[in-house]
């Protein structure tokens, strides 16, 4: 009896709020009522057609809702709410329900429905990001988004502690912060998803390890109090494009955020073929042969489709380790306790060094990527460290400007999604994303394809993947069982040039062609 | 035996045994100074003689007698009185006025530029605000004036003179920012704000002074001396721009730019009668400059321009902001370009408040902005009050005061004192830099922290208590003070539109112009421009009736220091201020720096009395009340003339 987990008030509250959604969308509700629409007359045509509306993608399910008698809010949101609980069931991805969901969807249509103009996202269910301590918030972001017609019906969790499964490997991460998020879209669980890229870039993360489309703006760009930058979740760039145009630079959305530059997001006039940088070493972490490979054969087709690359040497601006440092310093206000969490991991490597952090010298010899990890700092320094960040992003604007390139195509991190015991290990390689944090560049994700027998592999291979660090072996073990899984990469413009930075990342979507969807359904 | 021993000495051999250990100790700390110094001094010897040498030469090139049968000089080159006349001409034109001269060829650019030198020359001699000349600013000139000959083509700043402030890098120029470690290391690039308007054919001239390591209002430094105040020489033209300040309100320069940090651009707005405006961070975000407080929490540190008129500001910033050329220099600035307004006779409402409930302004602050909002209501704008200690309950003004100075030095000076390490501290700005620095002793920050600050606040000074009080103890507490930040930025936010207002209108400051030693003691003065740096909103200053009798009068009866120490100084700062302009703030939400120069044009519209200074040509014509005069107007006096502006 002792064995027997007890749950807590609020779990079994998400539990009851769950059983009633799954009541409110069983068929027989549905097959009874008139604001469904479809006419359908059985369970198995109700299940066929609620499916050919999640089945849709976004611009296709926009167009039925605006169309005259086409679809409406209620539907679409049965629909989802039913997908979303399969994607429940097997990847633990959602905190909870939006009980009034049904509610507001109702008012909606009745608002709406036989309107000539309704609002441009009139019915479109989406995911609301929630922290646990405050319960639902009501930002912003959230408020811009119904404003224009969409209704939440769940929450996602920032800093709570489920543990969501990546949908492509259910043994594997979606992502840190922004993981279950990212594991609802992936699975068709929700239209589109939007999560802050924290400063180790957990947006992208999420994307690349789900296999979606992002970008991370310009801090000013896309303004959200209290978070460094937003993005949104998609499954293509158009889509991405298409939500962007609703948020930056709108009156709308800067009547709720002032802090937001009133600059439109403009379409670009291309006069001459864009110059394309790339690099698939930062020099501080190498990423995996996957990782790597994704981004020569982007540049590979890229260039034979007649675009001038050149390559971006990352040592050429500033020592790597020494950049590596000034980022990892800026992480320790944020998460002061990520290093003690580092080693109370379950690895057994990693455990025994643990007892040594006192010893830097020591952790240097093990490890030179764990001791600028783990380095000490104090204001005096996180003061000097500002300042060297502004002295190398202007070299690395400098840099960039000396190579004419208009945008820059690197790893989009250094690892495919690994199972989630390896991810708290694993910070070293945070710098890939992070890096753009630090610069406040705009970093978009775009899938590149899988990961092959190939690149697995090519980890055993030491001419290809050097073993030099302790923390690199765990990245190689990490990866053992990678195969298959979505591979991308990361397009990253000048700030203020979002613009540029969609462009390519429409280019290279066409090259790789279209993401296929994880099994299960 | 020893009773015995001191008793048995003369009075006068008592007192020599005192006097000696005294002078031998002096004689130490004045040896250990200036070894502590005297690497540097070398290069401070070398900096005062080309420094020297370079005016001389810019004041002979400029002079008419020399510049007689010039063919570069138009108008009329035969002799110096012929010369000089053009140059009066010139220097009398407003911005507006000279840029549209020069655009129709009526001026060219050589002949402007000799014009500005020539009485920028003067005008440093008399207040010291230029710290050294740019060398190549006539060839640059001579280069825009033969381009146009041979091209036709003229950029829309084409032979505009303009200063630079000595933080801004120019490519082989020193940024000393008055300290002597940093001369003889010239800059390797140039700002970008400095390089678009070059590119746009202004021409740089010359580089004003700072405060020593740009922590005061006061612009002094031990390189480069003390800047003075244009219209009363005992006053400061306040800082960090005060040089550029100086400058422009003293005709010396077509306008000036700037930084502000905490009140950088506005404070010497305010003190010299200028207009300028801090735009939110990003809107014109500019690199290449040496920022002052580094590694600086949640504070905006914004750029941009000085000018005598709203319309003035608003044709450079338009220039310059989300403009392609630009951004091809400094990709961080916004793409935004700033809007042309349209609707003219749409009525605002207005907020505005007097007390920002941690330190109260002197009477004659207080009556620009209730005399302001006044004339904004009698023309039909609805006027509503705020009440800061309304916009949070959890931040009090106190509280968001302390909030504010954690900001500026998160590491509480540590990084800050090293930067005066070794430096000779500039004798109106010591007593600060010897507390920031005695304060990186652990137990001297304890006991100030637990001792001295709470007995402060009872006995002296609460403001003090609260400036000395402003501690981070650790990472977490310096983390929790941006959170708090941001927080309170968005119930600012949410204040503001519960209010629905357009704009606001609050004192520029706590006082017009001060004397030289006050800045040190008055820190409590940087919240009121200080705030809207840390909500990184846009601020303007804009001058209206200059300060009269009746307000200096009311300094006693009608402005409280609770008997507050800080209080009972800055009225003492604000005697004898009579006739020093006066100007207030207006504020708006994040972005819209098109509503702020709308307001702001508004309150020009609407102000009274407003002056300017023009140098005296020729002998002094009106004589000059010395006995009710003080000094330093008298002095100002015997160089300016105060002219009234014409709308």
């Amino acid at each position: 009896m002792g064995n027997i987990h007890q749950k807590t008030a609020p779990e079994l509250q998400e539990q009851d709020d769950f059983e009633t959604f799954r009541r409110l969308i069983s068929s027989e509700q549905l097959l009874g009522d008139s604001r469904v629409l479809g006419k359908c007359a059985t369970e198995l045509e109700l299940d066929d057609f609620l499916r050919a509306v999640v089945d849709l993608d976004l611009q296709s399910l926009i167009d039925k809702l605006q169309a005259k008698d086409g679809l409406n809010a209620y539907t679409v949101l049965c629909a989802y709410a039913r997908r979303m609980l399969d994607c429940q069931t097997r990847l633990d991805c959602v905190a909870g329900v939006v009980m009034e969901a049904f509610q507001t969807a109702q008012d909606t249509d009745t608002l709406w429905y036989n309107s000539e103009e309704k609002p441009p996202l009139y019915g479109i269910p989406f995911s609301i990001k929630c922290d646990g301590e405050s319960g639902l918030a009501n930002s912003p972001i959230t408020t811009h988004l119904r404003n224009l017609g969409a209704i939440p019906f769940v929450t996602t969790s920032i800093s709570k502690t489920p543990h969501p499964r990546n949908p492509w490997a259910l043994d594997c991460s979606p992502g840190g912060l922004c993981g279950g998020e990212a594991a609802l879209v992936a699975d068709g669980g929700a239209p589109f998803g939007f999560a802050p890229d924290l400063d180790a870039g957990s947006l992208r993360i999420a994307s690349a390890f789900c296999g979606l489309v992002t970008l991370k703006p310009t801090r000013d760009r896309f303004h959200v109090s209290g978070s460094n930058s937003y993005g949104f979740y998609t499954k293509n760039v158009q889509d991405q494009v298409f939500l962007l145009k609703l948020f930056i630079g709108s009156a709308g959305y800067r009547g709720l955020e002032p802090m937001s530059s009133p600059a439109p997001l403009m379409d670009l006039k291309l006069e001459n073929k864009l110059k394309i940088g790339w690099f698939e070493d930062d020099g501080f972490n190498a990423p995996v042969p996957s990782n790597r490979r994704a981004v020569v054969d982007t540049i590979g087709l890229l260039e034979k489709q007649g675009y001038e690359v050149v390559k971006f040497e990352m040592e050429d601006i500033f020592p790597p380790f020494q950049v590596a440092q000034m980022f990892f310093k800026t992480q320790r206000p944020v998460d002061s306790n990520f290093i003690p969490n580092l080693y109370k991991s379950n690895s057994q490597c990693l455990g025994r060094f643990g007892k040594f952090l006192n010893f830097p010298k020591l952790v240097a010899r093990i490890s030179k990527r764990a001791a600028v990890i783990s380095q000490s700092s104090n204001m005096k320094e996180m003061c000097k460290n500002l300042e060297d960040i502004e002295s190398y992003k202007l070299k690395f604007i400098e840099y960039w400007k000396s190579l004419g390139v208009d945008v820059l195509i690197c790893p989009a991190f250094c690892i495919p999604a690994v199972p989630e015991k390896y991810l708290p290990e694993l910070v070293n390689t945070r710098l890939s994303t992070g890096l753009f944090n630090m610069l406040d560049f705009p970093a978009g994700i775009v899938p590149a394809g899988h990961v092959t027998a190939d690149d697995v592999a090519n980890l055993e291979d030491e001419k290809i993947f050097p073993i030099d660090d302790a923390l690199l072996r765990k990245q190689r073990d990490a990866c053992v069982n990678s195969e298959a899984m979505p591979n991308s990469v990361q397009i990253v413009g000048l700030p203020n040039e979002e613009e540029t930075v969609l462009e390519v990342m429409k280019i290279v979507e066409n090259l790789h062609g279209p993401m296929s969807n994880p099994k299960g359904f | 035996m020893g009773n015995n021993f001191w008793s048995t000495w003369s009075p006068s051999q008592r007192i020599f045994s005192l006097i000696w250990p005294a002078t031998i100790l002096y004689l130490i700390m004045k040896l250990l100074i200036e070894k502590m110094w005297g690497k540097n001094r070398g290069a401070v010897e070398r900096f005062q003689t080309r420094r020297e040498a370079l005016f001389d030469d810019f004041k002979s090139r400029s002079a008419p007698a020399s510049l007689v049968n010039n063919p570069r000089i138009v108008k009329g080159n035969e002799t110096a009185e012929q010369i000089e006349t053009t140059f009066n001409e010139i220097l009398k034109l407003d911005l507006i006025a000279l840029k549209s001269a020069l655009q129709t060829d009526k001026y060219n650019a050589y002949t402007v530029l000799c014009a500005f030198v020539w009485r920028a020359i003067d005008v440093n001699s008399e207040i010291n605000c230029i710290t050294e000349v740019i060398r190549e600013a006539f060839n640059t000139a001579e280069a825009l004036d033969d381009n146009y000959a041979q091209t036709g083509e003229k950029g829309q700043l084409f032979g505009l003179p303009f200063s630079v402030k000595s933080n801004f890098y120019m490519e082989n120029y020193d940024v000393t920012v008055g300290l002597a470690k940093l001369l003889e290391q010239p800059k390797t690039t140039t700002c970008p704000m400095v390089q678009f308007l070059s590119d746009q054919g202004a021409v740089p001239f010359c580089l004003t002074n700072v405060p020593q390591g740009l922590l005061s209002y006061v612009s002094s430094n031990p390189i480069y001396g003390t800047t003075k105040n244009p219209w009363d020489f005992s006053r400061t033209p306040g800082g960090s721009s005060g040089g550029e300040a100086a400058l422009l309100a003293a005709g010396g320069a077509a306008f000036g730019i700037g930084s502000d940090l905490a009140g950088s651009l506005r404070i010497p707005a305010a003190f010299c009668g200028l207009v300028t405006l801090k735009p939110t961070q990003d809107r014109l975000c500019v690199t290449d400059t040496h920022g002052g407080l580094p590694g600086r929490g949640r504070l905006g540190l914004s750029f941009g321009f000085y000018t005598r008129s709203v319309k003035e500001q608003e044709f450079l910033l338009g220039l310059i902001v989300g403009r392609s050329e630009y951004l091809e220099l400094c990709p961080m600035s916004s793409p935004a370009k700033l809007e042309k307004h349209i609707e003219k006779d749409q009525k605002l409402v207005i907020g505005w408040f007097v007390d920002d409930g941690f330190n109260p302004v002197v009477p004659s602050n207080r009556r620009a902005v209730e005399e302001t909002v006044k004339s904004l209501q009698a023309k039909g704008h609805q006027v509503v009050e705020l009440k800061l200690a309304d916009v949070s309950e959890e931040f009090p003004p106190f509280a968001v005061a302390d909030m504010l100075f954690r900001n500026v030095m998160p590491d509480n000076g540590a990084y800050m004192s090293e930067m005066y390490a070794g430096e000779q501290y500039d004798e109106h700005m010591k007593l600060f830099i010897r507390l920031v620095c005695l304060k990186q002793n652990f137990l001297v920050s304890f006991l100030l922290r637990y001792g001295v600050m709470p007995f402060a606040k009872l006995a002296l000074s609460k403001r003090l208590a609260c400036i000395g009080s402003a501690y981070n103890s650790d990472l977490a507490a310096c983390r929790q003070n941006q959170e708090n930040t941001d927080s309170y930025k968005l119930q600012w936010i949410r204040y503001w539109k519960s209010k629905k207002i357009d704009a606001l209108i609050c004192p520029s400051f706590i006082t017009p112009a001060q004397p030289f030693e006050y800045p040190a003691q008055l820190s409590n003065g940087a919240f009121i421009t200080g705030l809207f740096n840390m909500l990184d909103v846009p601020a303007g200053v804009v001058p209206v009736s200059p300060v009269n009798q009746k307000d200096v009068d009311q300094l006693i009866d009608g402005f409280s220091t609770e008997g507050d120490l800080l209080l009972k100084k800055q009225r003492e700062a604000a005697r004898g201020t009579t006739g020093l302009p006066n100007a207030v703030q207006v504020v708006t939400l994040p972005n819209c720096e098109e509503m702020c120069l709308r307001v702001m044009r508004l309150v020009e519209e609407s102000a009274e009395g407003v002056q300017r200074l023009q140098w005296r040509v020729g002998a002094s014509a009106a004589p000059i009340d010395v006995e009710n005069t003080p000094a330093g107007v008298v002095s100002s006096l015997e160089h300016f003339e105060r002219v009234n502006l014409l709308h």
